[in-house]
């Protein structure tokens, strides 16, 4: 099992669930193994400035980071090995905490890497994916997803709630055979000008012939809407395979997918998906730093936790919770549904 | 680490992100073509979605980005990198990042293979992109804690001079040897309660306690008896505990610039009052690149018989000394930082030294000269006490700096060197490691006899000269340096202080002690802003001259033999004197018209031993 813990922006609250997370699996006595794609644990924030939680790590876990960043931990390590892959503070090992204490997590930068990462994890660890800002490439490579989102992202929580539903629809996309065949392969995604218009092209030359297409890479709501509406007249319903749902959530306005999807559906296509992982839900954080463009420093402030919570509740329609307003009883519920080794 | 170079040409596109070019990617992009490599630069102002499209047809083996960062930025390139993954570029293609505000854990946490900063040449990148050096990245230093005494033999080269300080000290000692005060057996008593204690006999410590109160006097007494507060003191409350938090185990990364600290041993002063403050004063400074810092107590202290317990907050300058809150203290340097504790005035000096080692300090300060003529305490009783405390300080394997500010009072050079070398032999003597603390001050005496007219490099370099040919031991001037050069100006305080800090540490002083920029005139709160002042310049001087000297002119030679000869002079007549501590009364070391002042506190509490 590979839980990865996303975030749709920078202080969305992914430490706070991850961590909630942690203590939910070594309540059922889980083993851990933790790495990061990006750098957490540390004491201030590296851009604002501001406190972040910090990440207990007790003897006998597991954790992949950079060599520098466990040598700047707290916890003690042994056996530490190389895993191959290097990041931006240097290469990356494999390590056990043999003292509990503070670590800072600074693991694989991209899914190829996390992939070669992930390949010494034995079986029986449960494999705990920390996010870093809104980067969700990697995230591919987990079975189940917890993605953090509040007031960091959006103050509004109807857009919130937009963006929210979005992803939920985006991440229940029906599967699709891994050995299933298509007619069309797209390479290279499609999110850049002109390819929409590219593939339209294609699209409507082989109406005939074209009932399966794979789009292979990023997807934006915007380039696919505009392809739509470059078929319009097509009269084959279409099937548009695409490799993994986070590749629709990397590029563009996230919120316009509802309707794309929408359009799609009504236009008799279906999207489906090669691989997925499975959303159990969202975190919600009313934090909100400031920046004060005067000083260049950042400060702590929320909107009002509860109505913004409930407000983003009545409109999401998928899970969602606000960890530290309700506790972690929520999503310990999620995570009860899920078979872990 | 060093990997073997590649020395195939590479392919690189530049990607400057931000909405104009910045200077700094075409002086990049100059550099990697003059080694030969294939490079591309894409305009500027590209949206995230068109530069990753453009990168993906050209599929470049290094992808460099360049982009200030600013409010919503990190965000831009989290997407960029996200897309350079999703799209399968970042398969192919070395991922970094470059600008004024990069560090390498912000390019971690973007996702980038690897980020450039300010600190970054062009060449560098270079290298890196040929694979000659790998940008491992240390997150923090490891630091060891420094000996300042290590490699000194303490051998006089000075014999004739060398002879008589012997002398004088071997008579010193064996005068105190015969004699005891309240202080020795405060400090005695100190260490059985906490032994006591350490093996949970609550009893016996609760016993010993009482004894030790029975030593005390005035408010402090009080406070033993009653449990009433001495004046302008109160406990510290659980938050402010909480404050404290928990020891500083990590030894903080310099910021760009103050490195060049990290080779010496440059300390500053704290004490203000409030061990929640220092703890914050500390961690400013040791981040700032200080290497150590030194604790100051109440001056009130030196007055009163007897140290509290406890953790006290004082309303005035000056923290407490106590064994409580000289640990909390103590959690806020870091592993590498040195702390010292000084025990160089008043009527607690042995348990002063008692505290600081229970309390893990790396070092004390005892001066009997300084202590009695300049800070008030009776020259009897602190040359017992002053004893006493450089032989606990050898027993606790401390080292004790020996200092010299009655210069400032006017006491000549000759005369506080003298007591300096007199006091520091004792200390040989009884096993210890003294370390001698010249002034570096435009002192009534540099002012009076005109050595500071024409500039202060002089005479503060003929006093290291001085004591360098006397004797093989560790010099450390303080404390501060640059007393009386420096004006309410902030940038003129801050650059006389750097000065004369590279100045000592350019001479081969094995530590200097600096002040604030604003402490020498401040009469109030020493500002964080201003401690940073004089590390930033301290670290601009020592990075402006390296490993080249400052060339005093043929004065100093001549002010440092006149200065020898007229220690010798002193010291004759101190020897003479048969008596040192009648040497002190008398003036030997320093009289009124110099503007010492034997000093009062403890008068008539030194008993004979039976």
């Amino acid at each position: 099992m590979i839980l990865g813990v996303a975030g749709t922006a920078k202080n969305t609250g992914k430490t706070t669930a991850m961590l909630a997370v942690m203590e939910y699996l070594r309540s059922t006595g889980s083993s851990l193994f933790l790495t990061s794609i990006g750098y957490d644990g540390e004491d201030a924030d590296n851009l604002t400035g501001l406190p972040k939680p910090r990440i207990l790590m007790r003897p006998g876990d597991l954790v992949s980071s950079a060599l520098p960043a466990l040598k700047g931990s707290l916890a003690s390590f042994e056996d530490m090995a190389p895993t191959g892959v290097q990041s931006a503070l240097g290469p990356v090992y494999r390590a056990r905490v043999a003292a509990p204490g503070r670590v800072i997590v600074a693991g694989p930068p991209s899914t190829a890497g996390l992939s070669l990462v992930l390949q010494g994890v034995p079986r029986d660890r449960v494999v705990l994916l920390d996010g870093a800002f809104s980067r969700l490439a990697p995230m591919s490579l987990a079975t189940h997803v917890i993605v953090a989102t509040g007031a960091a992202r959006y103050s509004d929580p109807r857009q919130v709630a937009a963006e929210m539903r979005s992803i939920g629809l985006v991440m229940s996309l029906p599967a699709y055979p891994m050995d299933g065949t298509f007619d069309v392969h797209v390479p290279g995604g499609l999110y850049a000008e002109g390819q929409d218009t590219y593939l339209a092209g294609v699209l409507l030359e082989g109406e005939r012939t074209i009932q399966r297409v794979h789009i292979d890479g990023v997807i934006s709501p915007e380039a696919f809407g505009r392809m739509l509406a470059g078929i319009r007249y097509l009269r084959s319903r279409l099937t548009f395979i695409v490799s993994h749902p986070v590749y629709l959530v990397i590029s563009g306005d996230i919120s316009l997918w509802e309707d794309v999807l929408e359009e799609a559906k009504e236009a008799g296509h279906r999207l489906v998906s090669f691989r997925s992982s499975k959303l159990l839900g969202f975190t919600l954080s009313p934090f909100k730093p400031l920046f004060d463009p005067a000083r260049g420093t950042y400060a702590e402030s929320y909107v009002p936790a509860r109505s913004f919570a409930e407000q983003i509740r009545k409109q999401a329609g998928f899970p969602c919770t606000d960890l530290v307003l309700e506790g972690p009883a929520l999503l310990h519920s999620w995570l009860a549904t899920v078979r872990i080794p | 680490m060093d990997k073997p170079a590649d020395q195939t040409a590479k392919r690189i596109l530049l990607v400057p992100l931000d909405p104009v070019h910045d200077v700094g990617i075409k002086l990049i992009g100059r550099e990697l073509s003059k080694r030969g490599h294939e490079v591309s630069l894409l305009p500027p102002d590209l949206s995230v979605e068109e530069a990753v499209a453009r990168a993906n047809v050209l599929e470049p083996d290094f992808l460099m980005v360049s982009r200030t960062i600013s409010y919503g930025t990190g965000e831009l390139l989290a997407k960029f990198v996200d897309l350079c993954d999703a799209s399968g570029l970042r398969q192919k293609t070395t991922l970094v990042v470059g600008g004024l505000s990069i560090r390498p854990e912000m390019a971690q946490e973007f996702g980038f293979d690897a980020g450039f900063g300010p600190d970054t040449s062009p060449g560098d990148v270079g290298l890196f992109v040929e694979g000659r050096k790998s940008k491992v990245c240390r997150v923090t230093r490891t630091a060891e804690k420094r000996d300042l005494t290590h490699g000194f033999t303490y051998e006089f080269k000075d014999e004739e001079i060398g002879g008589l300080c012997l002398k004088i000290a071997r008579q010193l000692l064996d005068w105190a040897s015969q004699r005891t005060t309240p202080a020795i057996e405060r400090a005695r008593t100190r260490v059985k309660i906490e032994e006591a204690k350490a093996k949970g006999d609550i009893g016996a410590a609760k016993e010993l306690r009482g004894f030790y109160a029975s030593l005390c006097d005035g408010q402090v007494r009080n406070w033993y008896d009653t449990g009433q507060p001495v004046a302008n003191t109160r406990p510290l409350s659980h938050d402010e505990l909480r404050e404290l938090g928990a020891r500083e185990e990590r030894v903080p990364v310099l910021p760009k610039g103050q490195e060049v600290l990290a080779g010496h041993n440059v300390l500053v002063q704290y004490g203000t009052g409030c061990p929640v403050m220092d703890s914050y004063h500390i961690r400013l400074s040791l981040a700032w690149g200080a290497g150590g810092v030194v604790h100051f107590d109440p001056s009130w202290g030196a007055r009163a018989e007897g140290l509290l317990e406890g953790e006290w907050s004082h309303a005035h300058d000056g923290t407490l000394l106590t064994l409580e809150n000289l640990k909390l203290i103590r959690g806020s340097v870091h592993p590498g930082g040195l702390w010292q504790v000084r025990a160089h005035r008043g009527l607690n000096t042995p348990e002063t030294v008692v505290l600081g080692h229970l309390a893990g300090a790396d070092l004390t300060k005892i001066n009997i000269v300084y202590g009695s003529l300049g800070a008030g305490t009776d020259p009897a009783r602190l040359a017992v006490d002053g004893v006493e405390a450089m032989r606990l300080a050898a027993g606790f394997t401390l080292p004790f700096d020996v200092v010299t500010n009655e210069e400032l009072c006017g006491v000549p050079a000759s005369k506080a060197f003298a007591g300096m070398l007199i006091v520091a032999s004792a200390g040989i003597l009884l096993g210890g490691r003294p370390i001698l603390q010249p002034l570096f001050a435009n002192s009534p005496e540099a002012m009076i006899k005109g050595f500071s007219e024409d500039n202060y490099i002089d005479f503060n370099a003929a006093k290291i000269m001085v004591l360098q040919g006397i004797i093989d031991a560790p010099v450390w001037p303080g404390a501060p340096v640059g007393f009386l050069t420096q004006t309410q100006d902030r940038c003129q305080s801050a650059t006389m202080t750097a000065l004369h800090a590279a100045l000592a540490l350019s001479l081969g002083a094995q530590a200097v002690t600096i002040a604030s920029s604003d402490e020498a005139y401040a009469g109030g709160p020493i500002s964080g802003g201003a401690r940073v002042d004089t590390l930033n310049s301290t670290a601009a001087a020592l990075r402006f001259l390296g490993g080249a000297k400052f060339q005093p002119t043929e004065e100093a030679l001549g002010m440092a033999a006149g200065l020898r000869d007229d220690i010798l002079d002193v010291l004759e007549r101190v020897a003479l004197r048969e008596d040192f501590v009648s040497a002190l009364y008398e003036g030997l070391l320093g009289d009124e018209e110099d503007g010492a002042y034997p000093g009062r506190a403890g008068k008539d509490t030194v008993r004979m031993l039976p």
